[in-house]
């Protein structure tokens, strides 16, 4: 003990803050480089031993339906009659489903196609869903040809519902609505004809984009940060090894150091953290997770003959292995990361990376608690930001999803909210000087807390913005006295910089191609350019639930907005130290 | 570490018992600076005595009143919905879902309390479906808004009669005003503001020196939650002469008995209501989750073993009223501040906004807050907790990313927290105590006293 009363520990830390700030902030970052180095990550395996992946001999055959069908989707001028007329055909249960937004965001509307085979071997409780986008002809034909195998197929104790949908992922929202008896502020649709029990799983697939004929995409990042759970990840990938498939697996349209291809070993990673941090929507799987269900997307090779045949036995060996699980995915990680498809790095391992990036934060707020904060006197800006990004997030949210609110091709709305969202609201608002200590000490906890926070929804989105936060947070809540003028006012301008729009361009322009990402050009940066990912969150958020837009308004505009109050040079209207 | 110093017989006619003193180093203060301070806090607090001058409340408070009512309208627009599907905020004894079925059910002839679905009095049900009308969204709010207003107006006075200090009611006005989780309850309508308005008048009749109000009302709240009657032991303290005891025990049997009655005759003249609201306390028949931690328990428990907990549990939340009054027979205030805090960690089915209560009663304790060790560690942890608890609930129930220890997990840890609260608050009592009993044993060096 001391004789301040603290744990000697704790005086260390108090006494060496920045630098023992800095060892956890390199640490951590050390420590992330060096776990999801593939060779240092655990190799995946399946604790759910009944999913049998694989173990099945797959005897799909119906390539002669496959064909048929594609003929018909090509040369049929009512496909959606066609598809139906084919579906009832072949014994599937087949119906239509419409829907449209509701929405000034968006008008658009569709019509579903969807069709269920029941489980045989008994009552079924549980279900499973296959999806394609109606405008992917080779995918709605495999997935007719499928339906029809597995009606006539006896094996099934799970009721699987085939969907091909009209808008690509509205439409798979407006289905799960109505399958799960939800309604939606966004959609308005049909209810379904017939009803399934708990969704086991949702298998998505397409063409796959490379149009190689022996690649398997793997898509796997859902809304707000959700994965699918591990077990079912590595069946398919088990499944797509195996000897008669041959189809070696592509995450994030990166294929490994190992195949051949000269791609960093951090990419797959990096690129996993970034598609689950920013990409709300990646494709008809992402809607899954925000039902409790787990949902991957295969981009598979459908252009000849025997890649077709190919691809069915492996949709039809995964959905055999879903049929074949005796309880529902629960007993492998739903909270990972991939380094490559047969390497992950569980919570256990990253969640570190975040305690010590975020760890700085932590202890100089402690340092600000005992050494400069005689009162805490919380200031009224505090609450002034916050409410006013509430009120942002409801008031935009309000007005955008007034169907009439929006007139097409009119930017003015959204130009008006990104003009709201740059405002620097910490001019306008005056801190007392004796309540500057406070306010760091609230900020610095604010954004740990935050950071902490999304991190157990969203990994990926904690880490890649603390990343490039914590220094700066910790930049500009130093105290400022004695300084000369000149450094305070470059001080406040380079606060403005630290908007996270600020932040996003520099990712765009700058980040992006080393994650060999389509970027911004620095050269030809256009209004668009920022107001186009305020359009997309808003959009995101208002028709299937996507949390970045409130986490932008309610957290990180406020934060910057008490970064600039600090940044606010001595004698100022927002005061020094 | 704990370092055993010495035991010492003081003779004090309050400390006559042999008294066994701990000295440890800690974290905190240094105690001799710490006890100088409060000396002057206690020299503070006397002058505040004779300078209190009279205490407006409407007066000192508008603004606060005028931002506390715009919070509470904003959060019932914005996130009621959301309050109400999350387990913490609500129970099935308070629950506004369970009210409007319980009226359903009455306008419907069918009686709400024989059945086992809603677990509400029959007089709560007779008045939102006669007076107050549950199915109208802006009448619900006023009167959750009246009755939060009502709660901080009798807490403040209560805290201006104990402290004489308008700025101490002040601040505890302000603290139940703005105080999130009394926000976030009046977000939900559910009946916690009514439970607290209760307790409210409670702490503000005990303030006022009338013992039979307050155990009057005190019965009120025992017919309404059971559990307050622990509360009875920070009466019979404050009010301690026989007189003074028999006129409490008056005024508890009437409210209880004149409760009673009243739910008596409206629920047909049947006792059913008693077990289903009261036999369903003490057997926890409904596992849902909630903010305390009987559901976990319960949930794991062998079915052949339940009989047994609940016995131990139902023993567990009256245990400590002895030891407590006991030890704090000569702190009326902080024994009922305590008691209020055990009231939410040990009862079967506490939601977040019951804790709004003593939260706002803390600040009476201010003389001891520059001997608190964890205030920090405190604070961040039951706000973090109280964040951590919807993506808990989110990742167990909505993605399945999580599982129930998840969420166990916090609210354990905010209850831990609490009892930290209790423990901070305790320890600092026993210090000044000793400094009071055995001032020549503080040396230095001395952080804390464990007494």
């Amino acid at each position: 003990m001391t004789g301040s009363g603290r744990l000697p520990i704790l005086e260390k830390i108090l006494n060496k803050a920045p630098h023992i700030a800095l060892i956890a902030y390199v640490g951590a970052i050390y420590w992330a480089f060096t776990i999801f180095r593939p060779e240092m990550c655990e190799h995946t395996r399946i604790s759910e031993h009944a999913l049998m992946g694989g173990v099945v001999n797959e005897k799909f055959d119906q390539e002669g339906v496959y064909a048929e069908v594609l003929h018909g989707l090509q040369n049929k001028k009512d496909k959606r009659e066609f598809l139906l007329d084919r579906l009832t055909n072949y014994g599937v249960y087949a119906y239509e489903q419409r829907w449209k937004t509701t929405v000034g965001v968006l008008n658009a509307s569709g019509v579903n196609v969807w069709g269920t085979t029941r489980g045989f071997r008994g009552p079924s409780a549980e279900s499973i869903l296959l999806i394609v986008n109606q405008n992917d002809a080779q995918a709605t034909a495999l997935l007719v040809a499928l339906a029809g195998y597995f009606r006539s197929q006896l094996h099934w104790s799970r009721d699987i519902f085939f969907l091909l949908s009209d808008g690509g992922v509205l439409g798979v929202e407006a289905f799960l609505n109505a399958f799960h008896l939800t309604s939606s502020k966004s959609l308005a649709f049909d209810a379904l004809q017939e009803r399934g029990d708990y969704l086991l799983a949702t298998l998505s697939f397409k063409t796959n984009v490379g149009q190689k004929s022996n690649e398997m995409e793997l898509y796997l990042n859902q809304l707000n940060g959700a994965l699918p759970n591990l077990d079912y990840v590595n069946t398919i990938v088990r499944i797509s090894g195996l000897g008669r498939f041959r189809m070696p697996t592509v995450l994030y349209d990166l294929r490994d150091s190992n195949k051949g291809q000269d791609i960093p070993w951090w990419i797959i990673p990096a690129r996993a953290l970034f598609t689950q941090a920013f990409v709300s929507v990646e494709d008809l799987h992402s809607l899954s997770a925000k039902y409790g269900t787990s949902g991957v997307m295969l981009g598979l090779p459908l252009k000849t003959q025997s890649s077709v045949r190919k691809s069915a036995k492996l949709i039809e060996a995964t959905v055999r292995s879903l049929n074949n699980m005796l309880e529902r995915f629960h007993q492998s990680f739903f909270i990972y990361v991939l380094a490559d498809e047969d390497n992950f790095v569980s919570i256990a391992f990253f969640m570190p990376i975040l305690g010590g990036v975020i760890a700085p934060l932590l202890i100089f707020a402690y340092r600000e608690w005992v050494y400069s904060i005689e009162a805490l006197e919380i200031p009224s800006i505090i609450w002034v930001v916050h409410s006013i990004g509430i009120l942002t997030w409801t008031a935009s949210s309000h007005f955008f999803g007034d169907e009439q609110a929006l007139v097409p091709g009119d930017e003015t709305p959204w130009i008006i909210l990104l003009g709201t969202l740059l405002i620097p609201l910490a001019l306008f608002w005056k801190v007392p000087p004796t309540a500057i200590s406070s306010l760091r000490f609230v900020l610095l906890l604010e954004a740990a807390l935050a950071f902490g926070l999304v991190s157990l929804v969203n990994f990926g989105l904690a880490l890649l913005t603390a990343l490039p936060s914590v220094p700066l947070l910790i930049l500009f809540t130093r105290p400022q006295n004695d300084r000369p003028r000149y450094r305070q006012g470059f001080r406040l301008m380079f606060s403005f910089l630290t908007h996270p729009l600020a932040l996003y361009i520099f990712w765009n322009v700058y980040v992006s191609p080393m994650l060999m990402m389509e970027g911004l050009d620095a050269a030809n940066l256009q209004l668009f350019d920022v107001v186009y990912p305020i359009k997309k969150i808003v959009s995101s958020n208002l028709l299937v639930g996507c949390n970045l837009f409130p986490l932008l308004t309610v957290v990180a505009i406020p934060i910057w907005n008490l970064l600039v109050s600090l940044s606010l040079p001595v004698d100022s209207i927002g005061s020094g130290s | 570490m704990l370092r055993r110093r010495g035991t010492r017989n003081t003779g004090h006619e309050e400390q006559s018992e042999l008294e066994t003193t701990y000295y440890a180093d800690a974290e905190g203060p240094n105690l001799t600076e710490t006890l100088q301070s409060e000396n002057e806090t206690d020299e503070i607090y006397d002058a505040t005595q004779t300078f209190g001058g009279p205490y407006s409340f409407f007066g000192r408070n508008c603004s606060y009143i005028a931002i506390a009512i715009l919070c509470r309208v904003a959060a019932v627009l914005l996130f009621h919905n959301f309050l109400i599907s999350q387990p913490e905020w609500t129970s099935p004894l308070v629950s506004i879902k369970n009210l409007r079925d319980g009226v359903i059910l009455e306008r419907e002839s069918l009686t709400s309390a024989a059945g086992n679905l809603i677990r509400m009095l029959p007089s709560v049900i007779f008045f939102f479906n006669k007076v107050i009308d549950v199915s109208s969204f802006p009448l619900l709010i006023i009167f959750h808004i009246f009755f939060d207003i009502v709660t901080a107006y009798l807490l403040s006075k209560a805290a201006f009669k104990i402290q004489g200090d308008s700025t101490v009611a002040q601040i505890v006005a302000k603290c139940f005003l703005l105080n999130p989780l009394a926000i976030g309850s009046c977000a939900c309508l559910n009946l916690t503001t009514f439970h607290n308005a209760l307790l409210a008048t409670v702490v503000y009749f005990f303030a006022q020196g009338s013992a039979m109000l307050s155990s009057f009302f005190l019965g009120l709240a025992t017919v309404s939650q059971m559990f307050p009657v622990t509360l009875i032991a920070s009466i019979w303290i404050q009010f301690s002469d026989w007189k003074q005891i028999i006129k409490s025990i008056i005024g508890f049997t009437a409210g209880v008995s004149l409760y009673l009655g009243i739910n008596y005759v409206l629920s047909g003249n049947t006792w059913g209501f008693a077990s289903n609201i009261y036999g369903f306390m003490v057997n926890y028949e409904d596992l849902k989750p909630n903010c305390g931690l009987f559901w976990y328990f319960y949930s794991q428990v062998f079915e052949h073993f339940r009989t047994f907990y609940e016995y131990v549990f139902l023993a567990n939340s009256f245990l400590y009223v002895l030891p407590l009054t006991l030890a704090l027979r000569s702190d009326p205030v902080l024994h009922l501040t305590l008691s209020l805090l055990l009231l939410v960690t040990l009862s079967p089915y506490p939601t977040l906004g019951d804790a709004a209560i003593y939260m706002a009663l803390l600040p009476l304790q201010q003389r001891h807050f520059k001997s608190l060790r964890y205030s920090l560690l405190i604070a961040c942890t039951i706000t973090t907790c109280v964040c951590l608890m919807p993506i808990m609930w989110h990742m167990w129930v909505v993605s399945g990313s999580g599982n129930a220890n998840f969420y166990f997990a916090v609210t354990l840890i905010y209850n831990v927290a609490q009892l930290y609260i209790l423990l901070d608050l305790l320890m600092a009592y026993f210090r000044a105590e000793v400094t009071e009993v055995i001032p020549e044993e503080i040396t230095e060096g001395t952080n804390f006293v464990l007494h």
